[in-house]
This record gives C-alpha cells, sequence and structure tokens, in this order.
C-alpha cells in the first residue's frame, strides 16, 4: 500500500499568505462597508490557517494552536456582530453604506 | 478558586459591568443620573482592590502556566484603566442622561472595556493578550458609535471597527507566525528561544513586525494613527476622554509586556523600528496638529505626538523606561481627560467644537478657562505641572541608553507643540468674547475637571507616584 501523498507545510502557508493579501485588498479598494469586512474575515481566516497548520506540522505538543484557532472563529463572530449593528445604524442616518460618501469629518 | 481570587480585579470589573447594567433596569423611566455616580463608586470600589493587591503582590506570579501574569507593573496599569473609568462616569452623568437612550449600557461597556485592558496588562500569552485586546476594542467600538442620532458618531464608530478589525487580524497573522518559529504561545517560552541569539529569524521578525504593528494602531502611532482623528471627533466626548488615554495606556502595557518581556533578548533589531515609530509619530502628530481648527481633532493628533514621546520611553529598553512610560501614562490619562471635559462642557454650550468657541472663555468662565489652561500647559510640558515631569522621564530614560537624537527631536517637538497648545489659551485669555454666552458645567463634570486638575497640578510632586509606578521593577524578570 502507498503512503498517503504528504502535503507540504509550504503549500498551506503559500495559501494562506494569498488569502492574507486578498482580503487586505478587500479592505483596501471596495467602497461597501460589507464588502470591507468580507475582506476582514479573510484575513481572520488566513491566520486560522495558520495556527492549524503550524500545530499539525509542528510535533503536535500541546493544543495551542486549536484554542486559538477556535478562540478566533469565536471572536470574528463577536466582532461581526458588533460591525453589522454599527453598520445599520450608519445606514439609517446616511442612506448608503458606501464608505466614500461616509466622510463627514475630514481635515 | 484559588486561582480565580488572584484575578479578583478583573473579576470585579466584569462583575461591576454586570451590576450597572442591571441597576439600570430597576427603574425603567426618568432621569437615571445616579447611573453615573453609582459606577463612579463602583470604579472606586475596584480601585480600592487594585491598590491592595498591588501591596501584596510583591514578588510576579503566574497563573495556569504563565498564560496570566500578575506584577506590580500589571497592577500599576490596572489602576490607571480603573481611574479612566471613575472620572469618565462620573463626570458623563449629564451628557449621558442627555444624550443617550440607553444609560446603563454605556456605562457597563466602559467597565467591559477596563476589564479587558486589565486581560491586556495580565497577558504572559498571545491568546490571552488577544482575548484582552478583543475585549477592550470591541466595546470601544460600540462606544465611539454610541450617539446614535449622531451621523458622525456613526461614521466614528464605523471607521474604527473597519480599521481596527483589519489590525487586529494583522496581530493574529503575526501571532500565528510567531507560533509557527516558536511552536509556543506563551511569552515565557518564545523568551526562552530568543535568548541565545542576538538576531531573530526571519519568521520570528515578521511575526514580531506584524504585531508591533497591530499594537502601534491600538496607541495611534503614527504611521498607523489614520484613525485616531476621526474616531476622536465623532465619537461622543467622553468616550473620546476615555478612549485616549485609557485604551492607549493599555496598549503601551501590552507593548512593554512583549518588547522588555520575550522580545527583550533581542532589543538590538526592534529598538530601531521603535525609535522610527517614536519620531514619526512625533512629527507627523505635532506638525498636523498645527492646522486644525476643530479642538477634538487637534487633541487627536496631539495624543498621536504624546503617544511618541512616550515609545522614547519603551525604546529605551530599560526598567527607567517602564517607570517612565508608567508614570507619562498616569498623568496624561488625568491631562487628556480633563482637557477632553473642558471640551465636553464647552462642546455642550456652544454646540461645535471649534477652537474659535473658546474666544474669551476666561471672562465667561474664568474656572473652566483656568482649568484647560493647566491641561494645554501640562500637555505641552511646561514645569512643574504633570506633563513636564512625564516627559522628563522618559526622556531621561531614553538619554541614559543613549538615543540622544530621538531626545533632541522630543525636546524639538514639544518646543513647536506649545503653538498649537496656546493658540487655544490665546482664545480663550486674548481673543473678545463676542456675544458668546457663559459655559453652564454641571456639578459632576465640574468635579470631574475639579480633580484632574488637581492631580495634574499636584503631580508637581511626582515621588510617591514614581514609588507606585517602580514597584514594577519586577516587570522584566517577571515576564521571563
Amino acid at each position: 500500500m502507498n503512503e498517503p501523498m504528504v502535503i507540504p507545510i509550504q503549500a498551506y502557508l503559500i495559501v494562506s499568505t494569498l488569502l492574507f493579501a486578498i482580503g487586505l485588498m478587500a479592505v483596501l479598494t471596495r467602497r461597501n462597508a460589507i464588502a470591507v469586512l468580507m475582506g476582514i474575515e479573510l484575513m481572520l481566516n488566513a491566520a486560522n490557517i495558520n495556527f492549524v497548520v503550524f500545530w499539525r506540522y509542528g510535533g503536535g505538543q500541546g493544543m495551542e494552536g486549536l484554542v486559538f484557532a477556535i478562540t478566533v472563529i469565536a471572536l470574528a463572530a463577536a466582532e461581526a456582530a458588533i460591525a453589522l449593528a454599527i453598520i445599520l445604524n450608519v445606514y439609517r442616518r446616511f442612506k448608503t453604506v458606501n464608505v466614500d460618501q461616509i466622510n463627514l469629518m475630514r481635515g | 478558586m484559588e486561582t480565580l481570587l488572584q484575578l479578583r480585579c478583573e473579576l470585579l470589573a466584569l462583575g461591576a459591568a454586570l451590576l450597572v447594567m442591571l441597576a439600570d433596569l430597576v427603574q425603567p423611566r426618568g432621569s437615571r443620573r445616579w447611573l453615573g455616580w453609582f459606577s463612579g463608586l463602583l470604579a472606586a470600589a475596584v480601585l480600592a482592590v487594585v491598590v491592595d493587591s498591588w501591596t501584596k503582590q510583591v514578588q510576579p506570579a503566574r497563573l495556569w502556566e504563565g498564560a496570566v501574569t500578575l506584577d506590580r507593573l500589571g497592577f500599576f496599569f490596572k489602576g490607571i484603566f480603573i481611574l479612566g473609568v471613575a472620572v469618565v462616569s462620573v463626570a458623563s452623568t449629564d451628557f449621558a442622561a442627555r444624550r443617550f437612550r440607553f444609560v446603563g449600557e454605556y456605562y457597563g461597556l466602559l467597565f467591559l472595556s477596563a476589564t479587558g485592558m486589565m486581560l491586556m496588562v495580565s497577558a504572559g500569552d498571545l491568546l490571552s493578550l488577544y482575548l484582552g485586546i478583543e475585549l477592550t476594542t470591541l466595546s470601544l467600538y460600540a462606544l465611539a458609535a454610541y450617539g446614535k442620532l449622531s451621523p458622525r458618531s456613526g461614521e466614528a464608530g464605523l471607521k474604527y471597527i473597519v480599521l481596527g478589525a483589519t489590525a487586529s487580524a494583522v496581530f493574529l497573522f503575526g501571532a500565528s507566525l510567531v507560533y509557527g518559529v516558536a511552536g509556543t504561545t506563551r511569552f515565557a517560552e518564545i523568551g526562552r528561544q530568543i535568548l541565545p541569539w542576538t538576531a531573530l529569524t526571519p519568521g520570528l521578525a515578521a511575526g514580531g513586525l506584524l504585531v508591533l504593528a497591530a499594537l502601534a494602531f491600538k496607541i495611534a502611532a503614527a504611521p498607523f494613527h489614520m484613525w485616531a482623528p476621526d474616531v476622536y471627533q465623532g465619537a461622543p466626548t467622553p468616550v473620546t476622554a476615555f478612549l485616549s488615554t485609557a485604551s492607549k495606556a493599555a496598549g503601551f502595557a501590552a507593548i512593554i509586556r512583549i518588547l522588555l518581556g520575550p522580545m527583550l533578548g533581542a532589543a538590538e533589531s526592534w529598538i530601531t523600528v521603535v525609535i522610527v515609530l517614536s519620531s514619526v509619530s512625533m512629527v507627523v502628530g505635532n506638525l498636523i496638529a498645527i492646522s486644525q481648527k476643530d479642538i477634538k481633532r487637534m487633541l487627536a493628533y496631539s495624543g498621536i505626538a504624546q503617544a511618541g514621546y512616550a515609545l522614547a520611553g519603551v525604546a529605551s529598553s530599560s526598567e527607567m523606561g517602564i517607570v517612565a512610560t508608567g508614570f507619562f501614562l498616569f498623568q496624561y490619562l488625568f491631562t487628556n481627560i480633563g482637557a477632553f471635559l473642558v471640551v465636553t462642557a464647552v462642546g455642550s454650550s456652544a454646540g461645535n467644537d471649534e477652537i474659535a468657541s473658546y474666544n474669551g472663555l476666561c471672562r465667561r468662565s474664568p474656572l473652566l478657562a483656568l482649568a484647560m489652561l493647566v491641561f494645554l500647559l501640562s500637555l505641552g510640558g511646561i514645569p512643574p505641572l504633570a506633563g513636564f515631569w512625564g516627559k522628563l522621564y522618559v526622556f531621561w530614560a531614553a538619554a541614559e541608553r543613549g538615543l540622544y537624537g530621538l531626545v533632541f527631536l522630543g525636546v524639538l517637538a514639544s518646543v513647536l507643540s506649545l503653538y498649537y497648545y496656546l493658540m487655544v489659551a490665546r482664545a480663550m485669555y486674548i481673543e473678545p468674547a463676542g456675544r458668546r454666552p457663559g459655559v453652564k458645567v454641571g456639578f459632576a463634570l465640574a468635579l470631574g475637571i475639579a480633580v484632574c486638575a488637581l492631580v495634574v497640578v499636584g503631580l508637581a510632586y511626582p515621588t510617591p507616584l514614581l514609588h507606585f509606578a517602580s514597584g514594577g521593577m519586577w516587570a522584566m524578570s517577571g515576564a521571563r
């Protein structure tokens, strides 16, 4: 029987770094506040992939990586809840969620 | 149980948050001004426990295999946070009753964010640090957007949460890299791995840089300061007072925990980064502050510059630097909260926060103008006020380390900063008042301003506070 193919750790890291970069690009370039939030979620998930991969490939001492990833998932939900509440309130005041038009203060 | 008792400060702050929100339900209608006094009282009680813990904690202790560190430095910072809650909640009694529909949650969120800050300063592990940061900032996002009817408050909340959540994600990515290289998230064990080499491995350096960038965002140090002016200007003024002081202090506490804890072995690698952050903050903050017309925005840029001064204390990477930074942040708490409380009073009366609405304040409300003058001079570092000692100690610590260039730049920047602080003083004392009416200040707000002014003047004799701050001498040995 053949050994199961082992994916090298670099492959995972390339994926997670790409995901992080895509998320950052979305935060910087998207004008819709909801889309910006989605970009942030991508960045968080990139970090999560890293935690799980490093846990899996790091010899598996302790559960820190897994615990970290689960905590991040829970906190990302809390963050999304508050962000959506704020966006909802902003929408009531401005009638838009376009971050370019939500700009009363400058200087 | 024994372990949980050691976390009494955090647990009491959490309990206070829940108690205030429950107390809000007792009286469903009508004025709820007493809630401000009630939460001030609760904060004072927590402060008593913090001071008591400081006295008892002679040696640093670690809980849960090092996930939480308890030492005198931590308790000193916890005192700063809870003092901020006490002053802000009492002083915003009238403001909250008039402007906010939900008063209990406002005070509850203040306590919750203080709980998060306490967790940040006790952190001995990247995970507990992350939890502390999130609890702090999630509460602060909600507070910044708390003026639900004001479009500016909503805009401030939106900008804060978008940029803050991005910073959190950057922090996490950095933390994951550190975990990958070091194989652990405990500060003590990471420190043990760094010590043998003076140079960092690339993975650890990249991870550390990302973590540092995220924390620089929390203290609003340039070039990670873009959120601060908009958020400070848009948020309700008492919230800005809390946000600009306590949350900045918490960010510094986390930076000290990391850089002067596990990363101390690699001081040669990060010291340049901190020097750059410090000098860019001093230059950018002071230069942009000059052209501001809105006083909250001006104080925001001034806060960026002040973060630069405090970073000079961190850059010294010595025990004296930690004490100096702690002292600086303590005096900054009272100086800046005081200034923002005056802004609250004048802003409520004038309806806007233009510097022009301070014209002739010394004839309209002489005491208020005098208090503002004290805060401005302290921010500018005029002896013998608290701000002078704060700057003196951080620059002294930096000079002892041999960072003369940074000290020179810092002194130059403080001289420059006097220009825009005195512009406000000029408006208050020289410009004619015109038809502007006198500013009515409620008792609670006046009490808050008076306490801040007294502390700022009283710290002209800084020795007792230095004693409390230097109890944190254990910090560096404790973090390893």
